[in-house]
């Protein structure tokens, strides 16, 4: 398996993407052999971690999603405000 | 959302249908708007320009239509248009650095157990929410929806609108970036 495909499977490992059975299992016995794959699995898998845990989404503030409503809301045209229909 | 056409009570329940189907995702695109300027005025302005963009389409959009992709894109593209002369492109981007400086680390004798105790204990939410805003705006965007918005792959492909294969290229290479980044911010 080349350098490009095992990072593309690795990245697919480490977010719990759908694989064919035997890609994993080649790809965990890989793992298992060869210390510079591992290496490269634990460094992906620990920022996906570190990321996820330290970067949470936060709720947008009800301020702003007070200032977006308004911003969208239908204006009357001037006609409308001034004979009030 | 202007349409001379349609009277008071036409136009109150277009905007209520707009608000039902594209609030549920304001929260998300609130904190990709945050990730991807960096400024939480900045963060403000797209989401405001994205919601109104969406506001004007909003009736020309199928009512089984994919709302969190659509303004996902709306996003990408009103944040790609403001800002594409600051943009650090992938393809002006010096990889080769990074890559040897990422060997350099694998190569070292430190232990990979202890210099992720390092990284956890020295890294701040706020240093590691600055280095994310130093990627290449390619390599920002799918750690951004994936790492911290949980989009799927096949999703993230859809919104950057690449090829899935990129998307996971994409990401190994961003969280290699960031790892190398991070060990050289402890070390200093």
């Amino acid at each position: 398996m080349d350098q490009y495909t095992i990072s593309k499977l690795l990245s697919c490992l480490v977010d719990n993407e759908p694989l064919d059975p035997d890609k994993i299992n080649e790809l965990k016995q890989l793992i298992e052999k060869d210390k510079n794959i591992k290496y490269d699995y634990e460094v992906q898998a620990f920022i996906k971690s570190l990321v996820s845990e330290k970067l949470r989404m936060q709720p947008a503030p009800e301020r702003i999603k007070k200032k977006i409503i308004r911003k969208v809301k239908p204006k009357k045209n001037w006609l409308e405000k001034v004979f009030h229909f | 959302m202007p349409d001379k056409n349609l009277d008071n009570s036409a136009k109150s329940q277009l905007h209520n249908e707009f608000k039902e189907s594209t609030f549920p995702y304001i929260d998300q695109l609130y904190n990709l708007s945050l990730r991807l300027t960096g400024k939480k005025s900045k963060g403000f302005k797209l989401l405001k320009k994205t919601y109104s963009e969406a506001s004007w389409f909003f009736k020309y959009i199928d009512k089984d239509a994919d709302y969190r992709g659509w303004l996902f894109r709306i996003m990408r593209n009103a944040y790609n248009n403001s800002h594409k002369k600051i943009f650090i492109k992938l393809d002006n981007f010096n990889f080769d650095a990074i890559e040897q400086s990422y060997n350099t680390i694998k190569s070292s004798s430190i232990k990979f157990e202890d210099m992720k105790a390092e990284i956890h204990k020295k890294i701040t939410n706020d240093k590691l929410s600055a280095l994310l805003l130093l990627l290449p705006e390619e390599l920002k965007t799918v750690i951004v929806l994936c790492d911290i918005q949980n989009f799927s792959h096949e999703e993230i492909a859809d919104y950057v609108d690449v090829p899935v294969g990129v998307v996971q290229s994409r990401l190994y290479k961003a969280r290699k970036m960031l790892f190398a980044e991070l060990y050289k911010l402890i070390r200093n």
